[in-house]
């Protein structure tokens, strides 16, 4: 008998640990896809120049706060913050529950991991009241169609702060189905970008030159650069500049052919008015050849092709090449980091002149930083809270509390005119803890983040430079148009898009003649694109 | 014994002998350094400058010795909860692992167990389809596990291909000493407690092992689970470092900005951070690990 019990007892835990390994055994470590690539920080929000949305709002933000519901309220947030905020005990968070009566209920998994659990969280079917997307992607647009998420347009106008706060062409990106389609997220304003390079201005000095403006001055340029040792250590081992990939240095590819990452198209005309895909642009073929002659002359960096993230940062500083992509705050950002003379030292200037263009061209995309959606199983009256809340948080009260945090704790004081936040020490340490890019519902407030440097020296510098810089360039805004059909083209071509990317390389390296590289785009690249080709066009002539 | 002894017994080596012998020590000695060589570079480029990494990528000894990786890593906020968190796991989830494998494999391994071969297959089916990713969450969810280390233990406690490895091994040891225990007036969870337990000590050195590792290197259960940033394991925090370090936020304080390692730098120290506990448990269960390496494989 007492064998038997023995036995039933040893079956039943069995059959229990049996049923807990139905569970995976193995964690599926494999199939977490790759961290997502973003440059996300306030200071990183710092690279871009800011809009020109500076409509007051100042006397609509006082009625809407006087109106303000400030009862106390619980919202539940999914969003992706760094790991350094603590959300215990933070000043930020009972400041904005002091003001606003929200306390904010943040559910913040990894960000390296944040995608996947936003795709769990949506397809768990318990979702927080409020969900930031940072992308509006066809996932968005699934959500959206599949009735997760609230449609927005009939609410969003009741709101002041977010109407003055966020431009047409924001709202339009976060819109399903193109600018025409219905808004399901409030965008994350963030400020615009200003593409051009950073030049090593001791270089130019030193070989008796200004700042080159046309491919062939660049052209020359490099020469010098390569033959002149302006490193002067004797060898020559310096290059006009060392890119991370052949698409990232907008400066230069600006002149060619309208900008445009591997496989997306530019949403923008060639030189000629027409809408093309890339590789038809009248531009394309002779980029790729300016980058061969480059590569062949020995002008650029040969081992371009290995660099990693910033590995063309370090390499400028350390003057192995005369010029880097970068932003108008670039330059402070090294004179915070490790250059602190990066000022004297390096200029910002726009990207160089195409042919036939009259000025510098700078093409940017209405600039956000993903959105907040809204659960659709909130109700009326919350719904109402939450989009008070968001509100709130695009006006200026809003905007500087969830930035900046408190005064006393996280800063010293704050200059909204200035963009001038003081910052001590230990007042930096805090901030680490309690403030973030992340933690923000909006990166700028009219147009502008909430500082631009952390100095108020560095800060002007920046200021200056953003001013110079918008009065020198042709400000091109790419339109908020989506087109799946070509968006998604290469993710569903993997293997002609991975075959073209290394054409395009073996082409620029002297591997593959321009005769082959044509055939292989006549042959196989166009003809598969044909279609996306054909629906991005007249999408693009319609929007026209 | 005496020198004299000792002596006589030494074995006289012909010359091929000692040429094939001096090869092989050779041989092997290459492939030592093979399989050490990527360790000593990794750990060389986490201590190196990476301006000195770009300058020559091949050098193996740095000119000069940097610890700001290995400073970033031990001084990120979390760094001490991350420890607890992975110590509690990795020692209760192996404890659990290995209790739970003991106390399942034993009654399998015994052929007149009835309906042992439907809970084979249940378990075996379990190897090769799982519910996915969103019903696994929806039921940790469902049970209240969210948020705590159980979410972190529970699933997967048993790995259906140890089990199958540890039923295999009990039973290839003979029914007679099982018998000679129960004569003795043993009862089964006394023979299993004092008899195959003992017996098995090489093939549960192995599992601790694998188990300790696995629950060591994971992090994405947490990325699925754990909300709460004082329970995230330590290798979470480890990547979250890595993927942050890999945009210009790793802190957004900009006065320590020049205390930040380059993500290059920061993966070498990540990497030399998450063996080294590897490295100093293995010498101790290496006996064991060799002899449980055949586990499971020949029966009889």
């Amino acid at each position: 008998m007492k064998k038997r019990i023995i036995s039933l007892l040893l079956s039943v835990s069995m059959l229990m640990a049996s049923l807990s390994a139905c569970a995976p055994a193995s964690s599926p470590e494999e199939k977490a896809p790759a961290s997502e690539d973003a440059d996300n920080s306030q200071t990183a929000a710092n690279e871009d120049a800011p809009a020109e949305n500076t409509s007051d709002v100042s006397a609509e933000e006082d009625a809407a706060a006087s109106e303000m519901d400030t009862s106390p309220i619980t919202i539940s947030v999914l969003n992706r913050v760094n790991a350094e905020i603590v959300f215990d005990d933070n000043p930020m968070l009972k400041a904005v529950e002091e003001k606003t009566g929200v306390t904010l209920e943040i559910e913040a998994p990894p960000i390296s991991n944040y995608t996947d659990r936003l795709q769990l969280t949506m397809a768990s079917g318990e979702l927080p009241d409020l969900i930031y997307t940072w992308d509006f992607d066809q996932k968005y647009e699934k959500w959206a169609n599949d009735g997760l998420i609230l449609p927005l347009d009939e609410y969003i106008g009741n709101y002041p702060n977010l109407m003055a706060n966020l431009n047409e062409s924001q709202f339009n990106m976060a819109r399903v189905g193109g600018s025409d389609g219905q808004l399901y997220a409030i965008p994350r304003a963030h400020t615009e970008a200003t593409w051009g390079v950073i030049a090593n201005q001791e270089w130019l000095d030193k070989l008796g030159v200004s700042m080159p403006t046309t491919q062939e001055e660049i052209y020359e340029y490099a020469k010098l650069v390569k033959t002149k040792d302006p490193d002067g250590n004797g060898k020559d081992d310096t290059f006009l500049f060392s890119p991370t990939g052949l698409w990232t240095d907008c400066w230069l590819v600006f002149s060619f052919l309208p900008f445009s990452l591997q496989h997306a198209a530019p949403y923008l005309p060639d030189r000629d008015g027409e809408y093309k895909i890339k590789e038809k642009m009248d531009g394309y073929m002779p980029y790729l050849t300016f980058m061969r002659q480059l590569y062949e002359e020995g002008l650029m960096d040969p081992e371009w092709f290995t660099n990693k993230y910033y590995d063309d940062r370090t390499k400028f500083k350390q003057n192995r090449v005369a010029l880097l992509h970068g932003g108008a705050t670039t330059i402070t950002e090294f004179a915070v980091q490790d250059v602190p003379n990066a000022t004297e030292i390096y200029k910002f200037y726009p990207a160089i002149k195409g042919d036939n263009d009259a000025k510098p061209r700078n093409e940017a995309a209405a600039s956000t930083w993903g959105g907040w959606m809204i659960s659709a199983d909130v109700d009326e009256a919350k719904l109402t809270r939450i989009l008070s809340f968001l509100d709130w948080a695009n006006g200026e009260e809003g905007f500087v509390t969830i930035a900046a945090g408190v005064e006393g704790i996280d800063y010293d004081s704050y200059d909204l005119e200035k963009r001038e936040l003081i910052v001590t020490e230990e007042q930096q340490v805090n901030r680490t803890a309690h403030v973030s890019g992340y933690m923000n519902f909006a990166n700028t407030y009219q147009g502008q983040p909430l500082s631009l440097a952390n100095t108020p020296e560095l800060n002007e510098y920046c200021l200056n430079a953003i001013t110079d810089y918008k009065a020198a360039v042709d400000w091109i805004d790419i339109p908020a148009v989506k087109c799946p059909e070509i968006d998604n083209w290469a993710s569903e071509n993997p293997d002609i898009a991975t075959q073209k990317e290394q054409m395009e390389v073996s082409y620029v390296v002297g591997e593959t003649s321009k005769e082959d590289f044509e055939a292989f785009l006549n042959d196989i690249y166009f003809p598969s694109v044909a279609d996306a080709e054909q629906a991005y066009i007249e999408i693009m002539n319609n929007y026209k | 014994m005496t020198a004299h002894a000792k002596r006589s017994k030494k074995v006289k080596h012909s010359l091929g002998d000692r040429i094939f012998s001096v090869f092989n020590h050779i041989l092997l000695g290459f492939l030592a350094l093979a399989c050490i060589f990527p360790l000593f570079y990794v750990f060389m480029y986490s201590i190196t400058p990476y301006n000195e990494y770009l300058a020559n990528p091949l050098r193996l000894f740095p000119p000069e010795i940097t610890l700001t990786a290995y400073k970033e890593l031990l001084t990120f906020p979390l760094m001490k909860t991350g420890y607890f968190s992975t110590l509690f796991v990795t020692v209760i989830g192996t404890a659990l692992n290995i209790f739970l494998l003991c106390i399942t494999a034993y009654p399998l391994s015994k052929r007149n167990l009835k309906g042992r071969n439907i809970i084979m297959a249940l378990i075996t089916f379990t190897m090769f389809f799982n519910g996915g990713m969103i019903p696994n969450y929806m039921l940790v969810r469902e049970l209240h596990l969210l948020d705590t280390y159980w979410a972190l233990i529970f699933p997967g406690a048993i790995s259906a291909y140890n089990l199958i490895l540890m039923r295999n091994f009990v039973s290839a040891i003979p029914s007679s000493l099982e018998e000679a225990a129960y004569i003795d007036g043993a009862n089964e969870l006394q023979i299993l407690g004092r008899v195959i337990v003992p017996l098995c000590k090489p093939a549960i050195a192995t599992f601790t092992l694998f188990h300790a590792v696995g629950h060591w290197n994971s992090y994405f259960n947490a990325t699925m689970y754990i909300n709460d940033r004082n329970k995230w394991p330590l290798m979470l925090i480890v990547r979250e470092m890595v993927a942050e370090s890999g945009t210009n936020m790793v802190h957004q304080s900009a006065t320590v900005m020049e205390d930040l390692a380059q993500p290059f730098t920061l993966q070498m120290a990540v990497i030399i951070f998450t063996i080294i506990p590897i490295l100093c448990v293995y010498p101790f269960v290496q006996k064991y690990f060799m002899q449980g390496m055949l586990m499971g494989s020949v029966k009889g």
